[in-house]
């Protein structure tokens, strides 16, 4: 592929080596998109910086109860992880559902939402669970919620010389549930055609406190459905409320027509998905003692 | 500009001077002659260029030469040899698991991964694992016997 290699070994370095050569250096992590780009000759790319050999970068614990997660940690990491699977059930989902088991050996979290496309896997569930992103450069370092991170197809929000080291997902209080859905027509290595999380928080009486929906590949980036989250806030789960919310979001979304559907399609399917993984979310926040 | 790379490969200690941006993929095909790792689509959709590091599959045509530095590696020619197959060699030829052959090597790595971290997978789980790896011939209906196969072998045997 021809192209000059750098393996950083530390934040530091890896911020100077951004700075010194500017918009030339693309960053790799799992290598799973950009080399792809690459190779289809999508992009011309002189330079390249692996962060994954960089320690401070494989980092995946709980931090004051908020979930941490390294700009180095792989999907697969994710999808075993105990807590994610306890906690963060929307995650281990939209990360268990990228790519192949070898994609997803190699390919990470951040690059996944870094690379910003609007059905970026991942995506939805951090929208749901409110990431912060923690972006550094030689000069400082600062937080991106993650509804603002995404800029555009393929755009995120980051500066010049603005590395991502790490996502922060908030701790996950008891009676909370959250669920992801991928409509997509194959089972395995393929994009969603329309990819949905939710997140519900419930108070002792079962009603809804917190609840908080997240859609990909129906708009120019992943975005959240917040008329269709207003709808459920202080209801109990029944059928009408779930249709409600469904109906909705379908018409919050800005779908396009292209290889895999319609945007008629996608728009019917917003309905559907978000009946079903709202519903989901739900019943998993009613059985969580965590 | 080249590199000294480092690596274990199939148990043995290997040292490289190689353009870390080329693929593990070609330069065990093309400088070490291990042509049993098979090059399909180049752009990790096939699964045919499947390689173990550090025990977990991955596309080694996604995989540049400089991540490889300190790893270990284990592809097809590791697994078994003519006189004494890995079980998981011999329940593909026992079921009939092989026809043309292109996608086996990457099939026989993935289904070890599998079989070494869950040693009775369901149908269901070793579906899943293969999900990475595209057969055009079989219709996956021998593979996945065949995983099975090698699943109760080993048990048999430890």
């Amino acid at each position: 592929m021809g192209f000059e290699y750098f393996r950083p070994g530390s934040v530091e370095e890896a911020v100077s080596l951004l700075f010194e050569h500017g918009p030339q250096m693309n960053v790799l992590a799992g290598g799973t998109d950009l080399l792809v780009k690459i190779k289809h000759k999508a992009i011309h790319v002189s330079k390249v910086m692996d962060i994954t050999g960089i320690d401070d970068l494989r980092i995946l614990n709980e931090d004051n109860q908020d979930l941490i997660i390294g700009a180095a940690i792989t999907q697969n990491e994710i999808v075993r992880h105990p807590i994610v699977a306890q906690k963060y059930t929307a995650l281990k989902e939209g990360a268990g559902q990228l790519g192949s088991r070898q994609v997803r050996n190699l390919a990470t979290v951040v690059g996944n939402i870094c690379n910003a496309s609007p059905s970026a896997e991942t995506a939805p569930a951090l929208l749901v669970y409110e990431a912060k992103v923690t972006a550094v450069s030689c000069r400082d370092s600062r937080e991106i919620a993650i509804k603002d991170f995404f800029a555009g197809p393929g755009k995120n929000s980051l500066a010049p010389g603005e590395l991502v080291t790490k996502l922060s997902l908030p701790a996950e209080p008891a009676r909370s549930g959250s669920a992801y859905i991928k409509l997509s027509p194959r089972r395995a290595m393929d994009t969603a055609v329309v990819g949905v999380a939710a997140y519900v928080r419930l108070d002792s009486a079962g009603k809804c406190t917190i609840c908080r929906i997240a859609m990909g590949a129906v708009a120019p980036t992943p975005v959240r459905a917040f008329q269709a989250e207003q709808a459920v806030i202080g209801a109990e789960l029944t059928r009408e409320v779930l249709a409600e919310a469904g109906r909705i979001a379908a018409e919050e979304v800005r779908p396009i027509s292209d290889i895999r559907a319609s945007a008629d399609y996608r728009r019917q399917m917003v309905e559907v998905i978000t009946r079903r993984v709202l519903e989901t979310a739900w019943r998993r926040a009613e059985g969580s003692n965590k | 500009m080249k590199q000294e790379i480092r690596f274990i490969l199939n148990g043995e200690h290997v040292s490289l001077n190689v353009d870390p941006s080329r693929t593990l993929l070609d330069v065990l095909r093309e400088d070490l002659g291990l042509t049993g790792t098979k090059k399909g689509c180049d752009e990790g959709d096939c699964g045919a260029c499947t390689v173990l590091i550090a025990g977990k599959p991955i596309n080694s045509c996604l995989t540049p030469m400089g991540k490889i530095n300190g790893q270990e590696v284990l592809t097809i020619e590791g697994l078994g040899d003519p006189e004494q197959l890995h079980p998981l060699q011999e329940a593909f030829l026992k079921v009939g698991a092989v026809q043309c052959g292109y996608c086996t090597p990457g099939m026989l790595l993935s289904a070890k991964a599998i079989l070494d971290i869950n040693p009775q997978p369901t149908e269901a789980e070793i579906r899943d694992s293969i999900a990475g790896n595209l057969c055009r011939c079989t219709g996956y209906t021998k593979i996945v016997e065949a995983i099975k196969y090698a699943a109760n072998l080993l048990e048999g045997r430890s």
